[in-house]
């Protein structure tokens, strides 16, 4: 029951656009899956695949 | 019933008789290598490094590969396997903290990958954020921000409650706003005593978060 420390003006309103041009949490979680995304979307490199095949031959 | 002794030392080909659902090694390479993507990006957000990064998930994908007769078939691949690169990280994190210093390559590497500049330089600050997160904080934000798994999958793959994900998520987004809103990373002469600044600022985070 820690609870109290939150005054009850906890609205986003009451500070919005005094720092933030746009929603920043959104824009966050925006740009963290953008990283995610961007990696996710790159070609995978020959040395993984090669290095499941190498495994193959050996455990075979 | 999910004890038949794998005596499977040769690839019968031919033998397509559908028993029991038992362990098949060409199905689970195949959903393994499907998984490279998503091993890579994971690794990515919890390295920073692309190298290094690179070098955990290809620990991480023969580690599994080893151990695929301990995969239970029909349970959950990619957290089994996010589970083992997780370790991984940690393990090699241990050994090497900071061995590899990441902001530079970062930098290039985003600079590469988009062409808006603009939206590059957030990207950037968002990763340096992310670096300045808590180890626990910053993987759980990746695991439920980024990668799509559920806050049961995220709890099982850190070996946690699903309360304490949902507690990590909400203080890795609070200190990441923080970080975000305060955002002065282009000073590098200042740099030491920013990192004491946002040590303090992340401390306030957190208690903010707790409170």
């Amino acid at each position: 029951m820690t609870q109290k420390n939150t005054p009850k003006s906890s609205k986003r309103d009451d500070l919005g656009d005094v720092f933030t041009d746009e929603d920043l949490p959104e824009k966050i979680g925006k740009n963290l899956r953008q990283i995610y995304d961007d990696v996710l979307n790159e070609p995978v490199p020959d040395d993984f695949l090669s290095l499941l095949s190498k495994a193959d031959n050996k455990s075979g | 019933m999910l004890q038949e002794s794998p005596d499977m030392s040769t690839p019968n080909e031919n033998a397509v008789e559908a028993e029991i659902v038992e362990f098949n090694e060409e199905e689970f390479k195949q959903e393994l290598t499907a998984l490279i993507p998503h091993l890579r990006a994971f690794s990515r957000s919890l390295c920073g490094n692309a190298t290094l990064a690179d070098d955990v998930a290809q620990d991480a994908l023969l580690k599994a590969w080893n151990a695929r007769e301990r995969f239970i078939p029909g349970s959950n691949l990619k957290a089994w396997t996010f589970t083992i690169l997780r370790n991984q990280f940690y393990s090699i994190k241990r050994r090497s903290w900071r061995a590899t210093s990441l902001e530079p390559e970062v930098a290039e590497q985003t600079i590469i990958a988009n062409s808006d500049a603009e939206q590059s330089m957030h990207l950037n600050d968002l990763r340096r954020g992310l670096d300045m997160l808590q180890d626990d904080q910053r993987e759980a934000i990746i695991l439920i921000g980024a990668s799509g798994l559920s806050y049961e999958e995220a709890a099982e793959i850190c070996d946690c409650a699903v309360g304490t994900i949902k507690s990590r998520v909400s203080r890795a987004r609070k200190a990441l706003e923080v970080i975000m809103e305060s955002g002065n990373f282009d000073g590098d002469a200042d740099e030491v005593r920013a990192i004491d600044a946002m040590d303090a600022i992340l401390k306030e985070a957190d208690a903010i978060a707790e409170g």
